[in-house]
């Protein structure tokens, strides 16, 4: 199980008590993940909306908890169903600048006044490189270095395989390393 | 920066790095990473990389729980992306068929009221088959004839065959090329009101679309 719990409880026990009716449960259930979808989504390249996002992925997750067999954890689950909402997002968003011309001003959103501070961070070179990796190479580069989750459930959130999400780590290391010496 | 030759050591550095290792496994890492310049560089690499991830806005965890369903409310499917491209596609050639089939019904709708206006629908005399030729009609594709060519109702000879003025598609999809179907796939896809949900599967058999052309 995943660390990073404001209870004792395993993500399985605040499951069931939130299935008998303890809403208490389904707020440190969120507690206990929101940030990592948070910063997995922005990893990602999202920049708007990144709360909607979360919170989508818990009303998915949560209304279809019956699916949820327990054979990842939690949070794996989640960032799956995250990753899903991220790739519809993006083609939804391509459809439509592929038929709306894109104003200068359209572009404004409320995560705008963060993105002076990406921008500064991502004066690191380090960053810079992560930032020009492939995206499944950032995807699973991220939930690699900053997540700490195994090639078995960065496979499943990627919808690959163990072997494949090794191979992308290390095809990403090998960029980052490469950029970083440059 | 070079890469360490034990494979085994590198791969497991992020897990260092995150405390996911046993005690044990712990210990042997540090001893490797102390002794390997390599290991060291890779792993404050890491270190780094981890410490300059993006920075993501806080987030409201009593507003998201607030919003969260009641369990044993209305299920919300997940869908699966590949799967559901998949459907997708099936969806768009089924779609497509379904296009299809309209339009030969069009087509022998209005081949009905052609043959309706002239019921009295023969072969030509055997006598002077020389002089009216019975061409025998592509099961698929009738050509469209010329104006010169199309036999009126008031025609001198009743007997003739009245030619069929109109392309016909009963048959199967098998009579699209491939680039029509591709063309008619991408302009399905350019339609904007498709609706958001899957439709239910669309079965059409080829007895269906065989029982029509029989019409």
């Amino acid at each position: 199980m995943i660390s990073g719990s404001q209870s004792e409880d395993t993500d399985r026990d605040l499951i069931e008590r939130w299935k008998a009716g303890d809403s208490r449960a389904a707020t440190l259930l969120v507690g206990r993940h929101a940030d990592a979808l948070a910063r997995f989504a922005v990893s990602s390249g999202e920049r708007a909306e990144i709360e909607e996002l979360v919170q989508d992925t818990f009303v998915r997750a949560f209304a279809s908890i019956d699916s949820f067999r327990g054979e990842s954890s939690l949070r794996t689950w989640l960032f799956t169903i995250e990753r899903r909402l991220m790739l519809d997002r993006r083609r939804t968003e391509q459809r439509q600048r592929a038929m709306v011309p894109v104003e200068p001003g359209d572009a404004v959103t409320e995560y705008d006044a963060l993105d002076g501070l990406v921008a500064a961070e991502a004066e690191s070179k380090v960053r810079r490189a992560v930032d020009a990796l492939s995206p499944m190479q950032r995807e699973v580069f991220t939930l690699r270095v900053e997540q700490g989750m195994s090639y078995r459930d960065i496979a499943e959130v990627v919808g690959s395989t163990e072997g494949a999400a090794r191979v992308h780590y290390h095809n990403a290391m090998r960029a980052v390393k490469e950029s970083v010496s440059e | 920066m070079n890469d360490c030759m034990n494979v085994e050591v590198r791969d497991a550095l992020p897990d260092l790095l995150n405390g996911r290792l046993s005690a044990l496994d712990t210990a042997t890492m540090k001893a490797h990473v102390e002794s390997c310049a390599d290991c060291r560089a890779e792993l404050a690499l890491l270190r780094e990389a981890r410490s300059n991830s993006a920075i993501a806005p806080s987030i409201d965890v009593a507003r998201i729980a607030a919003a969260l369903p009641a369990y044993g409310g209305a299920e919300v499917t997940i869908p699966a992306v590949r799967e559901r491209t998949a459907i997708s596609r099936m969806w768009k050639f089924a779609a497509a068929i379904v296009l299809v089939a309209t339009g030969g019904w069009l087509a022998l709708e209005r081949r009905g009221t052609a043959t309706s206006e002239a019921p009295q629908v023969a072969t030509a005399p055997q006598a002077a088959p020389e002089s009216s030729p019975v061409r025998e009609p592509s099961p698929s594709v009738v050509a469209t004839p010329s104006p010169e060519t199309t036999p009126s109702r008031s025609a001198a000879d009743p007997n003739r065959e009245v030619q069929v003025a109109s392309l016909s598609l009963v048959g199967s999809t098998a009579d699209i090329s491939d680039a029509d179907l591709e063309h008619l796939v991408a302009q399905l896809d350019a339609i904007d009101s498709m609706p958001a949900h899957e439709p239910s599967p669309v079965t059409i058999t080829v007895e269906d679309i065989d029982g029509e052309s029989d019409q």
